[in-house]
């Protein structure tokens, strides 16, 4: 009687969990690879068949544009990797007191205004008539003004930049976990510096590594109004396309199946990460 | 399929309506600035009844209702242009009882556009509310050259030109290239080759262009900066920056300006159809239309609005600046879009997005 | 001679803190020298900076004629067993062993084979593949000092690395390092604040206290005769009582106690009346009255009750219960160690019997109070 209650108790728990997977994911998504495999045969009239996928593969831009942004989420990934790794060790295990949450701050710093504000800000600093060219006139360093915007180089910046805090996070949740005497002990037995990164530091942080990897090549695949506000006249995210198949051309079939592709792409990428790195999803994510 | 769609419509749905069911209520999807909180409030003194403004724009007004089997909203603005297609492949929207309306509050040019472009069969879809034309932003002093579209791509302003990657840009040029894509619209294959031609044109345009502006405030920024000299853009927008800088104008370029037409179409599923036509009715009166020309600074479609007493004089100066004379009638509206055109189209964009610029 | 390991006057503050001052030893080689002093005395201060991983303030260390100022923790000829053991959780217990000849970058061969023999030699050879967290504490002591060891270090270094351990496996692997360090011949320098530990294993034991060090000696010496009250009190069980010297009368000096008790000990030419003095008295120098008898030099004596007894074997504890001298209420409790199997009268020493209890003056040991 007693564990029937319970049991009830905690279905009725785990009720708006289950509505919400249902709702906005279960739903939604099998919205999504059932109509990715509808054709338009007239108006208004449907067929089943892979047309869809047909269409992607025969279309070298859609599929270009596909790799393109899974490889520009790749070195985004690694670099964001690079420019947080030594962040999150300097607040994990260097920085003490005030000047560790002040560096936390810092990085929330760009999450204090929504992305577009963001992105704008980069717009009114990074434009040709904008601030960084105009310090650089002002020091002699440039006689000319350099468009700085609109460049892939730009995209990539921006996308650390917003992606900063993913990485830092788990990375500095596991630093500081990395006991002090396993250093000394390295030290001890005659590594430098660069053997205790490479063989206790990198090992011992991996699950902040991949988990912060797995976030951040999510946020940057699936990210639009960076890629959109400062790529340039080539520049062309997926995400973008998809948008492009719902909204300005009214394709939703193509955009399923774009999506469902994406999903399918990044899934099996992560997958792949994580078999790489010999890291279960279970001790990554918690 | 068509559980699964309904299953998600119906809980969009019970979200949407959530708000709506205790007074009488009337729920419009508009554009931003369509609907300004001074006229909203008049309307609501007037009738006692609420209104419930969502802001969106053409392409996610139909997702909208195409994803709500065309209720949640008692009155959206589509453009005119775009009712048809939807219309024929969705069926989001109901015929508009002209009946309830009175015609003689409309300019007689425009609405005629819009009974043309928003009518099948024996049912008419919508009536218009408010209409601009896109053309040509220019910097007089530094881009002189630049007179159609096609002067965007001459070396003189290389480097310093926007435009939007969307379908007014590719049928701008269309018309400037000497084609007439319109006529086009009843044969798929001479509209390809137009397009095909349109493509070929844009792409080696490419390197001149700065980069591709997305929205009005991005293209007012690269104007104003000097980035930008020479942009296909709307008319406010030119007006704005002419009010800012008087060396900016804007020009109907020598093929002509082309003509938007926002409108007023009852979603299919519409609740309150009788406060809709109330609405309609009310902004179209001449004092309220001005006032909302002021507020928008494009001309409502309400009857000799251009030379109304309330609109401020340098709105109709703007007006008589672009459109000398009896040039008003040359704007060329835009015709309904066959179904199945915004793809070719769209792939078009796509390739001329992704060319590396020669 | 040379000695394995030289500090000469290393002081050490934190702040305003002076965490070792001026302490100065030699260890000569292949001994066992322990650092034996409570916790928080300054002795992990003092093994780090002779790992390198803490520079001093003031002195110097000499590892076999070699100053180490200035050189780095993995230029150093020593190796550091951690208090923690830090043990590397992410590799397996050969990789662990292996770390060390890795950065040396010796060869593949060489290092099986080294990893092999030291793993032989503690007593873990089929555990190489093993990880970490499969060991239990006292394999994980091995690895531990196996990882140094394969590194042939001139001295290696031990953080207390038994205060991890249960009771047990402590006694056990008290003697297995004592057998191992000499079955090496490698010195160590042994950290800890257990002084039984330091008795049972070292060849030369250096008591700290508050960043000094108090006295330097064997096990014997120091057990047997202490220079100082801390030392006295530290090494080893005693009965403590403190006093003023009120008279001579050889060949004793009589001693006014706190309490009250009039004690006779041993004269000294360095005594003066008036001196405040400690008098200390191992438990195994601790007398019995059995009979009528009274035991030989049987100068001091009280009469008590027998508060407790504990049985350990071969030997056996009584505490005794004694009132203060003249009447005073003071009581103390006198720790008297007996061998288990002595005469029947004292075999069977119930507690809550009243006994007479009292030593030899010379069994005593008596220190001026405030001099070293
Ligand atoms: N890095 C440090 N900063 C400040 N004080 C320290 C530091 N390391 C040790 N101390 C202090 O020095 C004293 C001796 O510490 P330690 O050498 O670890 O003692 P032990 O190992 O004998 O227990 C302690 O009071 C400790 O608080
Ligand atoms: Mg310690």
């Amino acid at each position: 009687m007693n564990r029937l209650l319970l049991k009830w108790n905690v279905g009725l728990l785990a009720l708006p969990l289950l509505l919400w997977i249902v709702l906005l994911i279960i739903l939604p998504l099998s919205d999504l690879f059932i109509s990715s495999f509808q054709e338009k045969v007239g108006v208004g009239v449907f067929e089943w068949g892979l047309g869809n996928y047909q269409a992607f593969l025969q279309e070298p831009f859609y599929w270009q544009t596909f790799i393109r942004t899974v490889l520009f989420s790749i070195i985004a990934t690694m670099a964001t990797l690079g420019v947080a790794f030594p962040v999150a060790y300097y607040i994990a295990k260097v920085a003490r007191g005030r000047v560790k949450s002040m560096l936390f701050v810092l990085c929330l710093l760009p999450f204090w205004v929504s992305e577009l504000v963001r992105n704008y800000g980069w717009m009114i600093i990074l434009r040709e008539s904008g601030l960084l060219n105009h310090f650089l006139m002002k020091l002699n360093l440039i006689t000319q003004p350099i468009e700085f915007l609109y460049r892939d180089a730009t995209v990539m910046m921006g996308l650390i930049y917003t992606s900063l805090l993913f990485m830092v996070v788990p990375l500095v949740v596991v630093l500081e976990n990395l006991d002090e005497s396993l250093l000394e002990a390295s030290d001890d037995l005659g590594g430098g510096r660069l053997i205790s990164l490479r063989r206790i530091i990198i090992p011992h942080a991996m699950p902040g590594i991949v988990s912060g990897c797995i976030m951040v090549f999510m946020l940057t695949l699936g990210n639009y109004l960076t890629a959109t506000l400062l790529g340039g006249k080539e520049s062309l995210w997926f995400t973008e396309h998809i948008y492009n198949q719902f909204m300005t051309r009214w394709n939703w079939e193509l955009g399923s199946a774009m999506g469902f592709l994406l999903l399918v792409v990044s899934s099996a990428l992560v997958w792949l990460g994580l078999r790489m790195t010999g890291q279960k999803l279970n001790k990554v994510m918690t | 399929m068509k559980i699964t769609k309904y299953s998600v419509s119906g809980v969009l749905i019970w979200v949407i309506s959530l708000s709506g069911f205790c007074s009488e209520t009337l729920r419009i999807l508009t554009w931003g600035g369509y609907a300004p909180a001074s006229i909203v409030q008049k309307f609501e003194k007037e009738t006692g009844i609420k209104v419930k403004v969502t802001l969106s724009n053409n392409e996610e007004m139909i997702a909208k209702l195409r994803a709500t089997g065309g209720s949640g909203f008692d009155l959206a603005q589509p453009s005119h242009d775009r009712i048809q297609s939807a219309q024929q492949e969705y069926q989001i929207y109901q015929p508009i009882e002209l009946a309830r309306i009175q015609k003689e509050l409309f300019d007689s040019a425009v609405l005629e556009a819009t009974l043309k472009a928003a009518t099948l069969g024996a049912d008419l879809y919508a009536v218009p509310f408010i209409w601009g034309t896109n053309g040509l932003i220019v910097h007089q002093g530094k881009a002189s050259v630049v007179q159609d579209y096609t002067d965007l791509c001459r070396p003189e302003v290389s480097g310093k030109v926007s435009y939007r990657l969307r379908r007014p840009t590719l049928i701008s040029f269309a018309f400037a290239l000497g084609e007439d894509p319109f006529a086009a619209y009843s044969d798929l294959n001479h509209y390809q080759g137009i397009l095909d031609k349109v493509e070929k044109a844009l792409i080696q345009c490419k390197q001149n262009v700065k980069t591709y502006w997305s929205g009005a405030d991005v293209l007012l920024n690269l104007m104003r900066s000097g980035e930008v000299v020479a942009a296909l853009g709307w008319d406010t927008t030119g007006w704005k920056l002419h009010a800012e800088n008087k060396d900016i104008i804007y020009r109907v370029p020598r093929s002509g300006a082309l003509g938007w037409i926002d409108t007023f179409a009852l979603p299919k599923r519409a609740k309150n159809r009788l406060a809709a036509y109330r609405w309609i009715q009310f902004v179209m009166q001449p004092a309220i239309a001005a006032e909302l020309v002021n507020e928008i600074g494009n001309f409502v479609a309400a009857k000799d609005i251009p030379s109304h007493p309330l609109v401020a004089s340098s709105l109709k100066q703007n007006f008589a600046d672009s459109f000398p004379g009896d040039t008003f009638k040359n704007v060329r509206w835009y015709p309904p879009v066959p179904p199945g055109f915004e793809t070719y189209e769209g792939k078009v964009l796509d390739r001329i997005q992704v060319a590396r610029a020669s | 001679m040379t000695f394995a390991l030289e500090c000469r006057s290393l002081s050490k503050r934190f702040g305003s803190f002076s965490a070792v001052s001026d302490v100065s030893f030699t260890i000569s080689e292949g001994s066992f020298f322990s650092i034996l002093g409570p916790s928080g005395c300054g002795k992990t201060t003092l093994l780090r900076m002779i790992s390198g991983f803490c520079e001093p303030d003031k002195g110097d260390i000499v590892i076999h004629s070699r100053s180490m100022r200035g050189i780095l923790p993995n230029a150093r000829p020593v190796n550091m067993v951690f208090q923690q053991l830090a043990l590397f959780p992410m590799m397996t217990v050969f990789e662990n062993i292996a770390y060390g000849l890795r950065c040396r970058k010796v060869s593949k061969k060489k290092i099986s084979f080294h990893v092999e023999e030291v793993l032989n030699r503690v007593g873990l050879a089929q555990s190489g593949s093993k990880k970490i967290d499969q060991l239990s504490g006292g394999q994980k002591q091995r690895v531990a000092i196996a990882r140094c060891l394969v590194l042939e270090p001139k001295i290696l270094l031990l953080d207390e690395p038994l205060g991890a351990l249960d009771l047990k496996l402590r006694e056990h692997m008290k003697i297995e390092l004592k057998k191992l360090q000499t079955q090496l011949g490698t010195t160590f320098l042994y950290i800890t604040h257990d002084q039984s530990e330091a008795l049972v294993m070292s060849s030369h034991i250096a008591v700290m206290k508050e960043g000094r060090i108090e006295q330097i000696g064997t096990p014997q010496a120091l057990y047997q005769s202490p220079k100082s009250s801390f030392v006295a009190q530290f090494v080893g069980d005693n009965n403590h009582w403190r006093g003023k010297i009120v008279q001579f009368c050889e060949p004793y000096v009589e001693v006014q106690t706190e309490e009250g008790w009039k004690l006779k000990a041993l004269y000294s030419s360095s005594f003066q009346v008036g001196d405040r003095v400690d008098i200390f008295v191992r438990p195994e120098a601790m007398l019995v009255k059995s009979g009528e008898k009274k035991p030989n030099g049987w100068v001091n004596c009280f009469e008590g009750l027998v508060s407790s007894v504990v049985f350990n074997g071969g030997t056996r504890d009584l505490w005794v219960n004694v009132r203060g001298g003249n009447g005073s209420s003071f009581s103390k409790e006198l720790k008297v160690t007996l061998p288990a199997q002595k005469g029947d009268g004292e075999a069977c020493l119930p507690s809550g019997r009243a006994v007479e209890v009292g030593w030899d003056a010379l069994s005593s040991h008596v220190l001026k109070v405030g001099v070293k």
